[in-house]
């Protein structure tokens, strides 16, 4: 007997009790969608993310002042970063592309009527090409600016839009506690959120912070940009090499300052988002296998009620095989076609996501192969049981079964 | 009718074990069916007759004895085999007439054919043919529900030929039929004996038994009249 035969009476059969196929294909369907969904919002994040984390250059080390040790007692007091600090990086990192020290302060800007609180941050011209900065309008702060500690800036593109509304910013004065500051530049907006971006900041040159704004002796930190992505492991071993030299430490767990990567916040993060998104498929796996055992619920009823058809196809000659296949072709058709039904529901809804809530989300085609393979075995699975059963009826019980 | 035996049963018997209580449906039973006969299994109710039928008809196996069919012998033969042979040799009609409820007529005669892998086409026509003998071509996409009891037999009895049987089976075919719906099935029966068909008839009427060739008695599992081979 040809397999079209036996995909006819199963369609049938199938067809002959359209509420119950569908209701049954429902728990694949919203099965199969929510693990493609789910993927799709855990892969979203993780793209965003990494997007975020490589808008801020991925070859960028900074340099902070104290370390993870310093709390215990006996421990070196922490020592502040030192322009010496910077002094020495520079001249000897050979690692390093730029280099830029940084003080910075959280103060109080105004224009006209408009106040808002802002990172303002004095440092290098070369900050530029350290923090991958864009400049929008205008221009960056120079060596002459520096030299002259001159009281001008560049506002992140935050800064700008909110003191300023439509306002153009460049050649307009801003006050910064009670000094006046041109403003000579803006930033693109780069739309990193909440990790250290530049957005919300206000660049001035670094003399100017250290002589007349914050008026501090330490740095707040030193950020340094590898010339190579791949070189900068090496920079940070050389920049620890220098700064324990300098400091006089011979154990690194005594280290008096801190260097982190942007390379090492974006591993961290796409392993925190990997977890995430693992954990949310697996969820929606388990939703799936639900989804199974409904079928095989079905298919043990349906088997049930068809005792009698069974014993009919039988006495007439149907083999085994005949009556196996026949009751796996059902179940795999519903898993199959919810299967399908799901990938495409899921599709839509990682599309509609973006769209009405502003959660990205981003696609998989493993997602796809994984969701569709899962409900496929899911419907063979689940649907050897009830076939089994149905295959072995006696023909004689299943004639006089009522 | 020829002298041909196309099935002899020696010695069989069927046990049917309800815990500690043993209930003897068949106890040695010796039967020769030849070639074109046409034999009506009579007996009360629990007399063994239907186990007599289900055994001959491969739907159930004996406890004991030998079975041989067309020079085969059965007992060795897996329920696949078994199947196969029903499939190809064998056609069955019912009391109850067990036509699947959800498809037409003419789909519940292409059944055996589908099972023997014949072609869409090849079946429509077999199925309209033996259809037509029966006299029910005009009803042909009726669904059971939508035919009397004589006509739903008529079209039991086109599946049960369709693939050329080499003995019918009929279990009380005339058991849910008016006197008059009765007859006709029963002429179609005896038509088909006048034409070389094989058939072993299970029945408790005796004036349907009246159109058997030979008419065997069956009390308690054993069979008390009719088993020898008087014409």
């Amino acid at each position: 007997m040809k397999l079209k035969e036996h995909l006819k009476i199963s369609f049938r059969s199938l067809r002959s009790n359209p509420m119950r196929s569908v209701l049954t294909m429902l728990g694949i369907i919203i099965g199969v969608s929510s693990v493609i969904v789910m993927i799709a919002l855990g892969n979203g994040a993780k793209k965003q993310t990494q997007a975020q984390i490589q808008t801020m250059g991925t070859n960028l080390i900074t340099v902070f002042v104290g370390g993870w040790h310093h709390a215990a007692p006996g421990a070196s007091a922490q020592e502040p970063l030192s322009e010496d600090d910077y002094e020495s990086l520079k001249k000897e990192m050979k690692y390093a592309a730029e280099i830029s020290p940084e003080m910075s302060s959280n103060l109080q800007v105004k224009y006209s009527n408009v106040t808002l609180s802002a990172s303002i941050r004095g440092v290098l011209p070369s900050y530029e090409a350290v923090k991958n900065l864009k400049v929008a309008k205008g221009r960056f702060i120079t060596d002459s600016d520096n030299k002259s500690s001159k009281k001008v800036c560049v506002l992140g593109g935050t800064v700008a839009s909110e003191l300023f509304k439509s306002i153009e910013p460049v050649g307009n004065k801003i006050r910064i506690k009670n000094h006046r500051f041109e403003v000579i530049g803006v930033l693109e907006t780069k739309g990193e959120g909440g990790f250290g971006g530049d957005d919300d900041t206000v660049v001035i040159p670094f003399n100017t912070a250290k002589l007349r704004l914050i008026q501090r002796a330490n740095l707040s930190r030193i950020s340094i940009m590898a010339d190579k992505e791949e070189n900068t492991d090496a920079a940070i071993a050389e920049a620890e090499t220098i700064l324990r030299k300098r400091r006089n430490i011979t154990d690194p767990s005594n280290d008096n300052f801190m260097i982190r990567s942007q390379k090492e916040l974006l591993d961290t993060m796409t392993g925190v988002m990997n977890v995430m998104t693992t954990l949310l498929a697996g969820i929606a796996l388990v939703s799936l296998i639900v989804g199974g055992i409904g079928i095989m619920n079905i298919m043990l009823v349906t088997v049930t009620e068809r005792t009698r058809e069974i014993g009919i196809r039988k006495a007439i000659g149907a083999k085994s095989r005949d009556i196996l296949l026949q009751f796996m072709i059902e179940s795999m058709t519903l898993s199959l076609l919810g299967g399908l039904t799901g990938i495409a529901l899921g599709l839509g809804i990682s599309y509609m996501v973006p769209v009405s809530t502003g959660y990205a989300t981003a696609v998989t085609v493993n997602s796809i192969v994984l969701a569709f393979t899962f409900s496929a075995s899911i419907g063979l699975f689940f649907g050897i049981y009830p076939s089994r059963k149905a295959s072995k009826l006696n023909p004689i019980d299943a004639l006089r079964y009522e | 009718m020829n002298d041909r035996i196309i099935a002899r049963l020696s010695g069989v018997t069927k046990i049917y074990k309800m815990g500690e209580y043993e209930l003897r449906a068949l106890d040695g039973v010796d039967l020769e069916v030849r070639e074109g006969e046409f034999i009506a299994v009579m007996g009360h109710s629990g007399s063994g007759k239907s186990t007599l039928l289900n055994v001959l008809g491969m739907l159930d196996s004996p406890t004991g004895g030998s079975y041989t069919f067309d020079g085969a012998n059965i007992e060795k033969y897996d329920d696949d085999q078994k199947a196969d042979l029903r499939l190809k040799t064998l056609g069955f009609i019912f009391q109850n007439f067990n036509l699947l409820p959800r498809i037409s007529a003419l789909e519940n005669v292409e059944l055996p054919l589908i099972y023997s892998g014949v072609s869409p086409k090849e079946r429509m026509k077999r199925a309209l043919e033996a259809l037509k003998a029966v006299g029910m071509e005009s009803r042909s996409n009726h669904k059971p529900n939508e035919l009397s009891g004589g006509q739903c037999q008529r079209v039991a009895i086109a599946r049960a030929l369709i693939n050329e049987p080499k003995i019918v089976f009929a279990d009380e075919p005339t058991g849910n039929l008016d006197t008059a719906s009765s007859k006709d099935i029963m002429s179609i029966l005896s038509g088909m004996n006048k034409s070389g068909k094989t058939i072993i008839m299970v029945t408790h009427e005796s004036d349907i038994a009246t159109y058997a060739g030979r008419r065997i008695f069956l009390k308690d599992g054993k069979i008390i009249g009719g088993g020898g081979n008087e014409t």
